[in-house]
């Protein structure tokens, strides 16, 4: 049955992982499988659940960590978007989220992770990502901005991105 | 470690809900950091657990002085069970995990399920030790007429060392007379100190592909880094 399961999920680039497969086989292989393309992961692996009898996890086929809000229809597009993010494009999300909720806000860890991240840039492209972030901080959080670009001016001379 | 985002969804007409829990990770270490595993508990206002999100393993990359963003979401099947909603609470714990890497080099494919290929190969690498890789062909199903072998890599790997490995992955390409790749795998598993595990990935494909075709093999082991800890309150999902 977990084969069955999983011929299915892998439709949609997932699949399920259970503890107890092996009474999984053995006992519920007659009941009728009813995935709906439309339940979350979360809804997909309750909906096992109270069918079966038995707890089973969803992973991504391409990125495995999944979130349970995403629709088992999305889910392929969605861990394909994830694996084309380029790794400096998931540094910018990551401190894009550090600087979102005021409350979270950390401006020294920000600073000298921008820092970090400035002297690795080598083209064009990857200029531009970090302009993009720094353009945009400048209409969200201009404390922040005015701060990054004193702390980068005092220490890189030549920088000309503010 | 800062939990950045912790919400949850209006419950569904079968009470249940959806949650997201973002952090950002900084790595502070010297190690580069290749993946790391978490959980998420969520707690009612009681501080009693009802719902979580565990084991979740990420690629996640980081030198030293970069930052990352991981996820969870705890589902919550029975909202009403929950009681004030906006008083859930979440504890996120996290460990991120270097990596060593190395290749084992370029073996053999058996050519029939009789003929297993037995390597004498032995490495002796910080905390673990392999001696020897068995690959062999399976023995085809008497009622299986498709010409699909499986070809499966046996590596025992010890753990010599007092460390405990999180994980050790063993990556095969198998790759056809010209050297392009047929077909990849992996297969992984813990190894505690002191103690021994069978790491066996498999590849599939035709008879006919696999003559003159050999294995390349690679190995690459995580060790936990550091222990991140964080909690928040929850707050219900803008739409």
């Amino acid at each position: 049955m977990l084969d069955k399961i999983n011929k299915i999920l892998s439709n949609y680039s997932c699949n399920a992982v259970s503890s107890n497969s092996l009474i999984f086989e053995e006992t519920k292989s007659s009941i009728i499988l009813n995935i709906n393309e439309n339940y979350t992961l979360g809804e997909t692996e309750k909906y096992i659940r109270n069918q079966f009898k038995i707890d089973i996890k969803i992973f991504g086929l391409i990125f495995n960590n999944i979130p349970s809000y995403i629709k088992l229809l999305d889910s392929d597009s969605y861990q394909k978007k994830r694996f084309k993010k380029t790794d400096l494009e998931k540094k910018i999300e990551a401190l894009s989220n550090l600087n979102k909720n005021t409350l979270n806000s950390d401006e020294d860890w920000i600073i000298r992770s921008l820092d970090n991240l400035y002297l690795k840039i080598n083209n064009k492209n990857e200029k531009k990502i970090l302009k993009d972030y720094l353009d945009n901080l400048k209409k969200v959080n201009t404390n922040l901005y005015n701060k990054i670009k004193e702390y980068m001016k005092n220490k890189y001379e030549l920088i000309d991105w503010f | 470690m800062k939990i950045t985002e912790a919400t949850y969804t209006t419950p569904s007409d079968d009470q249940s809900s959806s949650t997201s829990i973002k952090c950002t990770i900084e790595n502070t270490s010297e190690n580069t950091i290749e993946m790391s595993k978490g959980y998420a508990l969520l707690l009612d206002e009681n501080g009693i657990v009802i719902g979580n999100d565990a084991e979740r393993e990420e690629d996640s990359f980081a030198e030293t002085g970069e930052s990352f963003n991981v996820e969870y979401s705890p589902y919550i099947d029975m909202t009403n069970h929950v009681g004030d909603l906006d008083k859930m609470k979440t504890i996120v714990d996290v460990t991120t995990f270097r990596r060593e890497f190395f290749k084992l080099g370029e073996f053999e494919c058996p050519q029939d399920h009789t003929t297993p290929i037995k390597s004498d190969y032995s490495k002796e690498t910080g905390d673990i030790r392999i001696q020897g890789i068995y690959i062999l062909m399976h023995k085809p199903y008497e009622d299986d007429n498709s010409d699909e072998r499986t070809i499966e890599t046996r590596i025992a790997v010890r753990n010599i060392g007092d460390t405990y490995i999180e994980k050790v992955k063993v990556k095969l390409q198998l790759v056809d007379k010209e050297d392009a790749v047929i077909e990849t795998s992996e297969d992984h598993r813990n190894v505690a100190p002191s103690s021994s595990n069978s790491i066996s990935p498999s590849v599939y494909a035709k008879k006919g592909k696999l003559k003159g075709a050999s294995i390349k093999i690679s190995i690459a082991t995580y060790y936990a880094v550091k222990h991140f800890h964080a909690e928040g309150n929850l707050t219900k999902q803008k739409n």
